[in-house]
């Protein structure tokens, strides 16, 4: 009941009164879906946020849609997105990119995570997904582009032909190896870990080249990809240099400490905090895009 | 999940004006709804609904054996049967009856969802593309060929629902499709505002311009009342009847209700039996009717498919593993939904309908106007007012229009295109075409 009547009440109230309080405003645009990892992560980080700031979130309810709403924010405003990834993929459809007059000043944070292959429980990944003259139907959810890619080296070095099978979410490509309708799934290592403890799959390999695991080892092949990064960033517009200057630390202050809200969710997710500054996570961005564009190519 | 008795209770008097307010049906309800949902979780969103489409059957009954109103097409039978009843001075016995046979129909369904328990996670191993792809395929082409009165019904409402709901979003990719260069259309057309432009306005102002005077002079009494062990006995086999009937998808209670009846009728001419089989049996298809949602992640009506594309925003992994983890609080809203239902609309059915004479005239424009309001929030807070006012306007004057077509048929596609798009481009890969 006490969560209904904070609804209505924000709604009604949510036109009339004015935003007042001592600390600065900052909107934070959650760009995901309401109940995604990306999302349950914002949340966090917004309870750690509002000891600092006067914060207002904004639905954003996906990143696509959520990078829309941000570049519409009038007053500061703050976005976490897979931007290089997402803006190299437009850049090789001629598009528009997503999220425009990116600067170190308006990099705030970055969070690197990594992909793991998984195949139903019993099996084996060494066998299903690494052994020659296959033709196996691989689960991803990246994007047709970025997926293809993925397999198509695949099969180079395994000198197979597995095929590759398009699912809109992380959880819908794990269902797809539970039900045997596809026989291995390549997958974000947060994804995995309720399924694993289930007994429904087991987990090999990894995109992390400091992984005992990595993938790349196990191939001994030189293609980049198999240690390619998903980097997500956080973004500012409307704010002086000082401004996202503090904004930067005060974030880099809260996921550098594993109590904090965010922190704990950072490191429960196996995320990568780079703990940078703002010029080397504008370096960190211009080297994911141009990953990406080199993946895609 | 949890239990959450707010949201039953919210539930409930959503049913309750759902079932009530003639025209005003679970799509309405779910469109009306549709802000607030966006603040619940999923466990919270699927309690609201089961106790509201639950108690609308209940509710339904009074207004169609009262006032000869029927508040969706389910609810003919009780039109027919119920008000005849009604002016041949058995008013009382009619609306137990209809009380008493939905309540039938509600353990029937607890009874046998309690015994498929432990048999839907094996289900888990059919929910694949491509049988996903096959049963969504056939619901269109059931959609299809269902009778319509005009082509553009048949044909251009689904092919202008499906138009609408391509725009967006690439199937399983994260780039964009068919926006026309429009950077709002990025993610598709706002789905509140196309529902509520399309349907529920044009609706809601067509039932308050064409309100009609009630008759006020309504009885109810127990001591008018007689039930028989026949009742009870006819009133399980339509039960079951419309469980089984109601779950394979695309069927749809008005379907489930009307042949019950007229099955009754063939069988004996008593209106009170031929009641008591429609409301018994679209009742518990009620609830069997959204197990292909809850278990398959198929919505086979336009109200769930609302609530399909609301819990697929929450990412709720539709499928046997998830509806293992919420059944158990299901069987309980069933169960509590069935009381409460039978003493809404049996004891308290006289008091309701006079709340009704009296409110009808304010209801809709008081819902169209809060509804509308509520719309233009979220686009205001989402910084996509302008979409969201153009579409509002758009779609309105499109509905208002063709307010006397099937309008549903172009909302059903809009919503479940996506999902089957999605199903289709993957079904591609799988087979290897």
């Amino acid at each position: 009941m006490k969560k209904l009547l904070s609804i209505i009440a924000t709604i009604c109230i949510g036109f009339a009164l004015p935003a007042y309080a001592d600390k600065p405003v900052l909107n934070v645009v959650m760009a995901g879906s309401p109940s995604g990892t990306f999302n349950s992560f914002n949340k966090e980080l917004v309870k750690d946020l509002e000891k600092h700031y006067d914060i207002t979130t904004i639905p954003g309810q996906s990143e696509l849609k959520g990078v829309g709403v941000f570049n519409k924010v009038n007053g500061p405003v703050y976005v976490m997105v897979r931007s290089g990834m997402l803006n190299a993929k437009l850049l090789i459809k001629e598009k528009d990119p997503i999220i425009t007059n990116i600067s170190p000043k308006s990099m705030v944070m970055a969070l690197g995570y990594y992909k793991t292959f998984c195949v139903n429980a019993g099996e084996s990944v060494d066998y299903i997904l690494f052994s020659n003259n296959r033709k196996t139907k691989i689960g991803f959810s990246d994007g047709i582009t970025v997926s293809t890619k993925f397999l198509d080296n695949l099969n180079r070095v395994t000198n197979s032909k597995n095929i590759m099978v398009p699912y809109k979410g992380s959880g819908a490509s794990v269902k797809g190896v539970i039900i045997g309708e596809i026989m291995g799934v390549m997958v974000t290592e947060a994804k995995t870990l309720k399924y694993i403890n289930k007994g429904q799959i087991s987990c090999k390999y990894s995109t992390n080249i400091n992984s005992k695991f990595a993938i790349s080892k196990k191939l001994n092949d030189n293609w980049f990809g198999w240690s390619y990064g998903n980097l997500i960033f956080g973004h500012t517009r409307n704010m002086s240099t000082d401004e996202s200057t503090h904004l930067h630390n005060v974030i880099t202050e809260i996921l550098t400490d594993p109590t904090t809200n965010a922190g704990k969710k950072a490191r429960k997710n196996m995320w990568d905090i780079k703990l940078v500054d703002q010029l080397e996570l504008y370096l960190l961005y211009t080297q994911s895009k141009v990953d990406t564009l080199n993946l895609l190519k | 999940m949890s239990l959450d008795i707010t949201f039953i209770i919210l539930g409930i008097i959503s049913g309750v004006i759902s079932g009530m307010a003639p025209g005003v049906g679970m799509a309405v309800t779910m469109v009306a709804a549709y802000p607030l949902f966006l603040h619940l979780e999923v466990f919270q969103i699927v309690q609201f609904y089961l106790s509201a489409i639950l108690v609308s059957q209940f509710v339904g009954s009074i207004v169609a054996t009262y006032f000869a109103i029927p508040g969706e097409i389910s609810s003919i039978p009780a039109t027919e049967a119920g008000h005849s009843l009604f002016k041949s001075g058995k008013g009382s016995q009619a609306i137990f009856l209809a009380a008493y046979g939905s309540f039938i129909g509600g353990i029937v369904a607890f009874l046998f969802l309690w015994m498929l328990v432990n048999i839907i996670p094996n289900m888990l191993y059919m929910f694949t593309t491509m049988s996903v792809s096959i049963i969504l395929c056939l619901i269109v082409v059931l959609l299809f060929i269902s009778p319509c009165t005009t082509r553009l019904e048949r044909y251009g409402f689904p092919v202008l629902g499906v138009f609408l709901g391509a725009i967006g979003e690439i199937p399983n990719d994260d780039t964009s499709f068919l926006n026309f260069g429009i950077e709002e259309l990025r993610v598709g057309i706002p789905d509140m505002a196309l529902l509520l432009g399309i349907y529920t306005l044009p609706l809601l102002f067509t039932l308050h311009y064409g309100e009609e005077k009630r008759n006020k002079d309504l009885v109810f009494s127990f001591s008018e009342t007689v039930l028989k062990l026949k009742h009870t006995i006819l009133g399980i086999v339509y039960a079951i009847y419309g469980f089984v009937i109601g779950f394979i998808p695309g069927v749809g209670i008005a379907v489930v209700s009307n042949t019950s009846y007229a099955i009754q009728k063939k069988f004996s001419k008593s209106r009170e039996l031929s009641l008591l089989s429609a409301e018994t049996s679209n009742n518990s298809a009620s609830f069997s009717i959204l197990l292909p949602l809850l278990i398959f992640g198929i919505p086979t009506s336009t109200s769930q498919a609302i609530l399909y594309n609301i819990l697929i925003e929450k990412d709720f992994a539709f499928g046997p593993l998830s509806f293992t983890e919420i059944v158990g609080p299901i069987l309980y809203i069933i169960f509590f939904t069935s009381i409460i239902g039978f003493i809404i609309a049996c004891p308290l059915a006289k008091l309701l309908s006079y709340i009704f004479v009296f409110t009808e005239r304010y209801i809709y424009m008081t819902l169209a106007v809060l509804i509308t309001c509520i719309t233009l929030y979220i686009g205001y807070t989402t910084i996509d007012l302008p979409l969201y006012i153009c579409t509002l306007i758009i779609t309105f004057i499109f509905g208002y229009y063709y307010r006397d077509k099937d309008i549903l048929r172009v909302v059903y596609f809009f919503i479940i295109t996506p999902f089957l798009l999605e199903n289709l481009h993957r079904l591609t890969f799988i087979l290897n075409i």
